[in-house]
């Protein structure tokens, strides 16, 4: 049997997260894919945390978490690790999410409307059985640049100069805002459970 | 005794994540204050790397997939239409457009484009379940009283029936496009057809085809085929009536195997499409047809997409296997440096130097750059 044409070169096959970067700012649809696949479980769970609404805002984020970076992967410097750099445009979209959301509450409440409800699908109502538990609960109270520190620190195990290239902030910032998110969180569970 | 002043509350927290100098060891030995500060920083960090590792659907992995890919490209606004429709309506109020501009403000917002999963509990008579998308192939009648969720997305659409009867019709579905219906114990895949699927308590009780094939893989027991006018009835439930199957032909044809061309095919088809799960089960089928001359072909390619998919572990064994069954394979030394460059992502860097090595002077420049480039990596 003759040996099918590669669908992907060779060179990206064996390669690293920086090479299907390279490729997905040509257009290569197979490392666009892969970088998706290596990846997408990152940026759920960091944009599930983050966001903390339904698994379908989350998805949205995602996706345009994907968009964002296939449209900026010629710039991609290389200065950061690539999960790093794409949980950095995840968080910048949040944050925009997040404003953007709180400008339509401002506005419907202005007009006499009641601000969106949350409606929640029956996949999600599974997936928060499973995962609201005490410290989910509280984490989700705090203020978004601390529970991004503590989501991307502690949870997803990001190093803080990382974590610093991700949020545009200094290392040492990071370290304070985690500081105060852990004491938040403590003071939170302790509340709970004295 | 501590030699040192207490440091500041934020390096006990940077000591948790990423350890400690000496001196600040030094520091702890002798003063308990702070020793318990860590204790209470390194407990919560336990606890959230303890926090369960929420996961998206596959349904909605490869919904936002393809969206990606650039097949229907979606920027976050999903409801962006509606929020630029309240803007306008709210300036419009404030330049006194009136009434009519209010009501448009107050229009619900547009439905997603592309749902996830549409929950149908069907009312006492039958009716046609609301599909999600209009491109959906499969259409579901359900039963008076049937419970069932549709999820998935077009070109992988699943119904999860967990009980009472329905019907369906699948219109005919393009290579690698997938319509199931899944219980707890069975599932049920076709390719354009009519069948009536029954559930108990969430277990497959019957199917019966009215046209076309459909294929029913219980969890226990042999895949069957069923043809128009066919119908399969669980095991269980025959027992239950005595022995007496129900009415109706009953054949149990045995699962009659795709052909290894089509299987390499559709695998191909699926890697090309980015659906690697799917193509390494297509490459995987290969195998199963004793002899294929496409086997060599099916090993590599299984690697590549589990390699693909970031089944890491698996890649690596299907490298392995590929090596072991087709040692003098032109493609030996590709599979040694994916191999290679695979062990050194999970910082395996004996692993890795063994394959990066095992690349052989015959190879291409271009596999024998990597593998240098690899054995770079290693320190070497």
């Amino acid at each position: 049997m003759t040996a099918r044409v590669l669908p992907f070169p060779l060179t990206d096959l064996a390669e690293t997260d920086e090479a299907l970067v390279l490729a997905s700012a040509n257009g290569d649809t197979a490392a666009r894919s892969a970088l998706y696949g290596r990846h997408h479980r990152a940026v759920f769970r960091f944009c599930a945390r983050l966001n903390g609404r339904t698994t379908e805002d989350a998805q949205d984020l995602v996706q345009a978490t994907f968009l964002e970076v296939f449209r900026a992967a010629p710039r991609f410097s290389g200065n950061s690790q690539v999960r790093t750099w794409i949980l950095g445009i995840a968080a910048n979209l949040i944050r925009h999410d997040l404003r953007s959301r709180t400008r339509r509450a401002r506005f419907l409440t202005l007009w006499g409307r009641e601000p969106e409800q949350v409606t929640t699908s029956l996949e999600t109502l599974t997936l928060l059985r499973e995962g609201m538990g005490a410290l989910e609960r509280a984490l989700q109270a705090l203020p978004l640049p601390m529970r991004e520190v503590f989501v991307l620190c502690d949870v997803e195990e990001l190093r803080g100069a990382e974590a610093a290239h991700a949020l545009d902030v200094p290392e040492g910032t990071v370290w304070r805002r985690l500081h105060l998110a852990r004491k938040a969180l403590r003071a939170a569970l302790e509340e709970v459970q004295p | 005794m501590s030699t040192r002043a207490c440091p500041e509350s934020w390096e006990l927290t940077r000591a948790v994540a990423e350890g400690m100098g000496p001196a600040l060891f030094e520091h702890l030995e002798g003063c308990t204050a702070c020793r318990g500060q860590l204790g209470l920083e390194k407990d919560l960090r336990v606890r959230a790397q303890a926090l369960p590792r929420l996961e998206p659907s596959r349904a909605a992995v490869l919904r936002v997939q393809r969206a990606v890919l650039g097949a229907e490209a979606k920027a976050i606004a999903r409801r962006g239409p509606w929020r630029l429709g309240a803007l306008a309506a709210g300036l419009a109020l404030l330049v006194g457009l009136g009434a009519g501009t209010w009501k448009l403000a107050r229009q619900p917002p547009a439905p997603p484009t592309q749902g996830v999963s549409v929950q149908v509990v069907a009312p006492t008579k039958t009716r046609v379940a609301e599909t999600a998308v209009a491109r959906r192939k499969g259409t579901v009648h359900a039963r008076a009283g049937a419970r069932l969720v549709e999820l998935g997305a077009p070109g992988d659409e699943v119904v999860r029936l967990e009980e009472g009867g329905i019907t369906v019709e699948v219109e005919k579905l393009a290579t690698a496009e997938r319509f199931r219906v899944v219980t707890s114990d069975a599932e049920v895949e076709v390719r354009g057809t009519a069948f009536d699927v029954d559930v108990v308590h969430d277990r497959l009780r019957a199917v019966r085809v009215w046209h076309g094939v459909v294929e029913v893989r219980p969890g226990s027991g042999t895949p069957v085929l069923l043809h128009a006018g066919e119908h399969w009835t669980a095991p269980s439930a025959v027992a239950a009536k005595g022995a007496t199957p129900s009415p109706g032909p009953q054949p149990a044809l045995p699962l009659k195997p795709r052909s290894d061309e089509d299987a390499f095919n559709a695998g191909w088809a699926s890697l090309r499409s980015g659906d690697f799960s799917q193509a390494s089960h297509a490459f995987q089928d290969v195998l199963t047809t004793p002899d294929s001359p496409l086997a060599e072909d099916a090993r590599y390619w299984n690697a590549v997409a589990l390699q693909r998919a970031g089944r890491t572990p698996e890649a690596l064994a299907a490298w392995e296997a590929f090596l072991q069954s087709h040692p003098d394979s032109e493609r030996a030394a590709e599979a040694n440096v994916a191999a290679g460059w695979l062990e050194l992502g999970r910082e395996n860097a004996i692993a890795a130097r063994a394959r990066f090595q095992a690349v052989g002077a015959g190879a291409s420049g271009r596999v024998q750059a990597s593998a240098q480039a690899g054995l770079a990596r290693c320190g070497d």
